[in-house]
Order: C-alpha cells, then sequence, then structure tokens
C-alpha cells in the first residue's frame, strides 16, 4: 500500500496525483503560503512568526495567515485574481491541516513529513485525522508575493531527565 | 539511565574503556566483526564509562532493531501524513519506541538518516539534551545535522 494512503483512505492514483518526493523538510502550513524551505507550526520543534500566539488552535492560525494577508471567505470556490487555502480542524477543534488552492481549481497538500498531493476534492482527505475544513480564506493575487513576518525559534525547552 | 555494558562469556574482568555513559570489556580478539559474538547486552546504572562508537547502534540493531524498525515504520505510515508531532506523539507506536528507553537513542540517531521524521521529542525526552541551537528549530537538516554530531561525539554512531 502506497505510504500516502494508508492515513488518507479516500485518496487513491485516480483522484490524486504526486507532485514532490517525501521529505520533512517543509509541511502544510509552509506549504499553503509557497514556502518549501521550512516547518511552520506553533511547537517546540518549528518555526512560528515571532510574538504570534504559539498554540495549537484555529485563532492562532487564523493571526497567521491574516497578518500575510488572507481574510475569511464563503467557500472553495474558485475566483480568479484570489488565492484561497481551507483550513482543517480536526474533531477535537485543533487545527490540522491546510490546503492551498490552485489556479486549475484543484487542491495541493502537504501532508506532513510525506509528499506533497494535487488532489481533485477536499473532502479526499476529510476524515478522522484531518477532521473537517473549517474556514476558507483568500487573499488577492494583486498583493504580491506573500512575505511571512518575522520567524522565531520556540522558547528554550525544559527538559526533564 | 541506564547505559549499556558488554560482558565477556569468558568470565574475564571487564575492562573499563571509556568516558562517561558507558562501560566495555575487552574483545578476545580484535576483530570487530567477531566482537559481538563473544559479548551479551545488559543494562545498569552506569557512572563513568563508555562504549565504542559503531558498536552501541549494531549492537542495538542486532538485539531489537527489527523490533524498532517496526514499530518506526508502523509510527510513520500511520501519523506520517499528520503535521501536529504533538498529536503524532500520542500514537502507540511511538510510546513504546520511548519505553525502549536509551538502548533506542542509537537507532533513533540512525533514524534520522536512513528514514527521515521528526525523531527530536523522543531523543530530548530519552536523553534530558538537546543539542539544536534556536535558531536552527524548523530545519529539519540541520535539527538533524545537531543530532548527529551529538551522537558522534558521544561515539554512539559513526
Amino acid at each position: 500500500m502506497n505510504l500516502l494512503f494508508s492515513g488518507l483512505p479516500k485518496l487513491n492514483q485516480f483522484n490524486s496525483k504526486l507532485t514532490s518526493a517525501q521529505t520533512p523538510r517543509y509541511n502544510c502550513v509552509a506549504w499553503s503560503v509557497c514556502n518549501d524551505l521550512v516547518s511552520l507550526w506553533p511547537d517546540d520543534d518549528n518555526r512560528w512568526p515571532v510574538g504570534f500566539s504559539r498554540t495549537e488552535t484555529l485563532e492562532a492560525f487564523l493571526e497567521l495567515f491574516v497578518s500575510i494577508g488572507f481574510l475569511q471567505c464563503a467557500d472553495g470556490s474558485l475566483e480568479p485574481g484570489f488565492m484561497k487555502i481551507a483550513l482543517f480542524v480536526n474533531l477535537e477543534g485543533a487545527p490540522s491541516h491546510v490546503a492551498r488552492q490552485l489556479g486549475s481549481g484543484q487542491w495541493t497538500s502537504k501532508l506532513g513529513i510525506l509528499a506533497d498531493i494535487e488532489h481533485r476534492e477536499l473532502s479526499l482527505i476529510e476524515g478522522d485525522d484531518y477532521g473537517r475544513v473549517a474556514v476558507y480564506m483568500r487573499r488577492s493575487n494583486a498583493s504580491g508575493p506573500i512575505q511571512l513576518p518575522p520567524l522565531h525559534p520556540p522558547p528554550p525547552l525544559i527538559i526533564q531527565p | 539511565m541506564n547505559y549499556a555494558v558488554f560482558f565477556e562469556h569468558s568470565g574475564e574482568t571487564p575492562r573499563v574503556t571509556g568516558s562517561p555513559g558507558f562501560v566495555t570489556t575487552k574483545p578476545p580478539s580484535g576483530q570487530r566483526t567477531t566482537r559481538l559474538d563473544f559479548f551479551d547486552l545488559r543494562f545498569i546504572s552506569a557512572k563513568d564509562t563508555k562504549t565504542p562508537a559503531p558498536l552501541a547502534l549494531e549492537v542495538a540493531k542486532r538485539n531489537f532493531g527489527d523490533w524498532y524498525i517496526a514499530l518506526a515504520t508502523q509510527w510513520t505510515r500511520e501519523t506520517g501524513h499528520i503535521a501536529s508531532i504533538a498529536r503524532r506523539r500520542q500514537h502507540p507506536a511511538y510510546k513504546n519506541i520511548v519505553k525502549l528507553g536509551d538502548r533506542a537513542v542509537p537507532l533513533l540517531l540512525d533514524s534520522l538518516r536512513s528514514r527521515p521524521d521528526y525523531w527530536f521529542p523522543a531523543l530530548r525526552e530519552l536523553t534530558g539534551e538537546d543539542p539544536v541551537q534556536d535558531d536552527d528549530r524548523g530545519y529539519y537538516g540541520r535539527m538533524a545535522a545537531a543530532w548527529l554530531q551529538w551522537g558522534k561525539d558521544r561515539q554512539l554512531i559513526a
């Protein structure tokens, strides 16, 4: 079984396609803003903007995306002139994934430390692990390239041998 | 913490050979490839000893490498698509790897090269250390390099 499809059982080779090699170098949040160099997540092992809430909450993710020009919108329909993303929350309401819409109307997702894929529908990755789409956001292409705010490593870790 | 100690079957007095952390006995022959045949792996609380570098990884692979690989493969297969490391750490396979204790450290370090994944929380948890510089967090290659150097410095991996 393809590793990509074991945790996301609705995906198959007919409704999605691999678009990169497997790599832990970047994650879905970075990929949603076209960055494939760094992992963005509000935890101890990833980067997150300076001064932003470093908690795994939808509010923290909204803060990030609003800061770079995204605004909430009604749905994931294709709108010329806008880049759209979809924020997923899992069954506990915690952020689980971010997907980005392509110019074709399809979606691209970086799957954790695995590869990134193109998929026709967001529903293909909904389920126990990713949950469902909680928020759609859009950003005008006229805003220019996305500039992330200054990123910062997490605070010092407390080591408990 | 537990550290690996190697005893000769011949009953000779173990010879302390190294720096803090591990104890090893003198091998009966100079052939590195045959040394493993003469030792049992046991675990004690050690104070001021050391194990030879590649040996820690080799012995770990020999003793529970298959089990570790099965757990690591299961963890990546079933959680690799999940971005939240906190959530991934709740998986039973991850918890079982951590339960291996210090014995898993050489294997985890080796995994950073052979099966890249976010093993950093487990390494911190098992070693009580964190060699990653704050500026390097979020950059997998730099984080892995820091841990690999840490392992080499302690002769846990080659």
